[in-house]
C-alpha cells in the first residue's frame, strides 16, 4: 500500500517583521502575538520562481530521505495556484527540468489553495497505485509574495512563502485516509485574484473556516467510527492562530490537540500542513492524526494519517 | 430578540479576552480590546443564537453591545 515515507520543507531566510509592521495597520503588536501568531513572514527573493522553492525543497526531501534517488522518482505533483511566469507551461514540468528528473516522470500540477495538500496526497498515491508507479514527491509551494499588495491590512500581515515535498511510496510510515472533501464555490469572491492581486474579504473565510470544517473533522471521525479521543494531534491549515482558535474550541475536551505554529512561518497555504506534520509530527509518538485543509474556492478536505507499526511489514502490510 | 447578558455569554463562549462585567451596554467593544477577529468569534456566536446574520455592510454600526441587541430585536 502507498502512503507517506517522509516530508521535507524548505523556508526562505529572509522575513518580514510583523512586530515592526503592525503599527502601520492600525493594530497591536497583541493582535499579532495572539490573534494572527506569525511574527515572521518568509519572503523568497525577487528572481526566486515558484519552481526554485520546489527544488530546494525536494533537494530537503532528497538528503533526509534514506533510499529515495533522483533517479527513482516516477512521478511528481506541484500543489500551486501561483506557478511560474503566467502558469504556462505547468511548475511541475520546471522542476523536472531544473532537478534533472528521468523523462519518464508523470508530472502534473493541482490548481487547489489551503486544501491542496489533502488533495494531493489522494491525488498521488490515487495515480500512482492505479499506474503502478512506485516513488511519488508531492511538492506545495504557492508563494502568495507574488501576488500581496503590501499595503492590504487583510492579506499583508498573514501570508507567508514557503515549499514543502513529500515523499510517497510502499512500505510508508504513514497510512493514507479515509477522507471527506468538500466544495462551495459561493465563496468565489471571498478569496480571489483580481489583476493578479489577492482580494480577501476576511470575515467571509473565516466564517467559513469556522462554520464548516469541525463538522467536517466531526464527520470523517464518525465516517470511520472514531472518538475524538483516540486521535492524538489536530494538524489543520494554519490561516492564523483565531480561526484554528476558533475550529479547536468546537472539541472541548481535546482543543489541546490541534497544533498551533505559525510564528516564523505565517499562512503557507498548501504548506502549512507538512510544515507543522514535518515539524511536530515526524520523529515524535503521535500516531493517530487528523488534517484538514480548507481555503480559497471555498474548497476544504480532511483526511487521517495513521502511523504504520514497523512490525506491520512483517504482518504484510507493503 | 437578544439580552444583554446573552451579548456577554457570547463574549464569553467566542473565547474574547475581555472583562464582560466592566463592558457597558453603549460603550464601543473596541475600547474594551476586542479586535477585528475577536468580533468574527462575536459575530458567530450571535448567528448560533439569534439564527441571523449581522450583513457585512452593517457591522460598522455594531460598535456597542446595544446596537446588536437592536440589530437583533428588528
Amino acid at each position: 500500500m502507498i502512503g507517506i515515507k517522509n516530508v521535507a520543507s524548505f523556508i526562505p531566510e529572509y522575513a518580514l517583521d510583523n512586530l515592526t509592521r503592525v503599527a502601520e495597520f492600525g493594530e497591536s503588536q497583541d493582535f499579532i502575538e495572539k490573534k494572527i501568531g506569525a511574527l515572521k513572514l518568509p519572503r523568497k527573493g525577487e528572481s526566486e520562481e515558484t519552481s526554485d522553492l520546489a527544488v530546494k525543497a525536494i533537494h530537503q526531501l532528497l538528503k533526509s530521505s534514506e533510499g529515495l534517488e533522483l533517479t527513482s522518482i516516477d512521478a511528481l505533483v506541484v500543489v500551486t495556484q501561483n506557478g511560474d511566469g503566467e502558469g504556462l507551461p505547468h511548475t511541475s514540468a520546471i522542476v523536472q527540468a531544473k532537478m534533472g528528473l528521468p523523462k519518464t516522470i508523470a508530472a502534473f500540477d493541482v490548481s487547489l489553495g489551503c486544501s491542496g495538500y489533502v488533495y494531493g496526497l489522494h491525488v498521488l498515491k490515487g495515480f500512482m497505485e492505479s499506474a503502478g508507479l512506485k516513488n511519488g514527491v508531492l511538492v506545495t509551494a504557492d508563494p502568495y509574495s507574488k501576488i500581496i499588495d503590501s499595503g492590504d491590512k487583510n492579506t499583508s500581515l498573514l501570508f507567508g512563502d514557503a515549499a514543502t515535498a513529500t515523499w510517497l511510496g510502499y512500505s510508508p510510515s504513514w497510512l493514507i485516509g479515509p477522507a471527506l472533501f468538500g466544495t462551495d464555490g459561493e465563496g468565489e469572491e471571498a478569496l480571489k485574484t483580481n489583476d493578479a492581486i489577492l482580494t480577501m474579504n476576511g470575515r467571509q473565510v473565516f466564517d467559513f473556516a469556522a462554520k464548516n470544517i469541525a463538522p467536517n473533522i466531526k464527520a470523517l471521525l464518525t465516517k470511520v467510527a472514531m472518538e475524538e479521543g483516540e486521535v492524538d494531534a489536530f494538524c489543520i491549515h494554519q490561516g492564523s492562530y483565531a480561526i484554528v482558535d476558533s475550529i479547536s474550541r468546537r472539541f472541548k475536551e481535546n482543543k489541546h490537540k490541534f497544533i498551533r505554529d505559525v510564528v516564523n512561518t505565517g499562512n503557507t497555504v498548501s504548506s502549512s500542513i507538512p510544515l507543522i506534520f514535518e515539524k511536530h509530527v515526524l520523529g515524535s509518538d503521535l500516531k493517530t492524526i487528523v488534517i484538514s485543509g480548507f481555503g480559497v474556492g471555498f474548497s476544504w478536505a480532511t483526511s487521517m494519517l495513521i502511523k504504520i507499526p514497523h512490525d506491520s511489514f512483517n504482518r504484510g502490510i507493503q | 430578540m437578544i439580552t444583554e447578558q446573552q451579548v456577554k455569554n457570547a463574549i464569553i463562549a467566542a473565547g474574547i479576552d475581555a472583562d464582560v462585567n466592566t463592558i457597558g451596554p453603549n460603550d464601543n467593544l473596541r475600547d474594551h480590546g476586542i479586535d477585528s477577529l475577536d468580533f468574527f468569534n462575536l459575530l458567530l456566536e450571535l448567528e448560533y443564537l439569534g439564527g441571523k446574520k449581522v450583513p457585512d455592510e452593517e457591522i460598522d454600526k455594531m460598535k456597542t453591545i446595544e446596537a446588536l441587541i437592536q440589530y437583533y430585536a428588528d
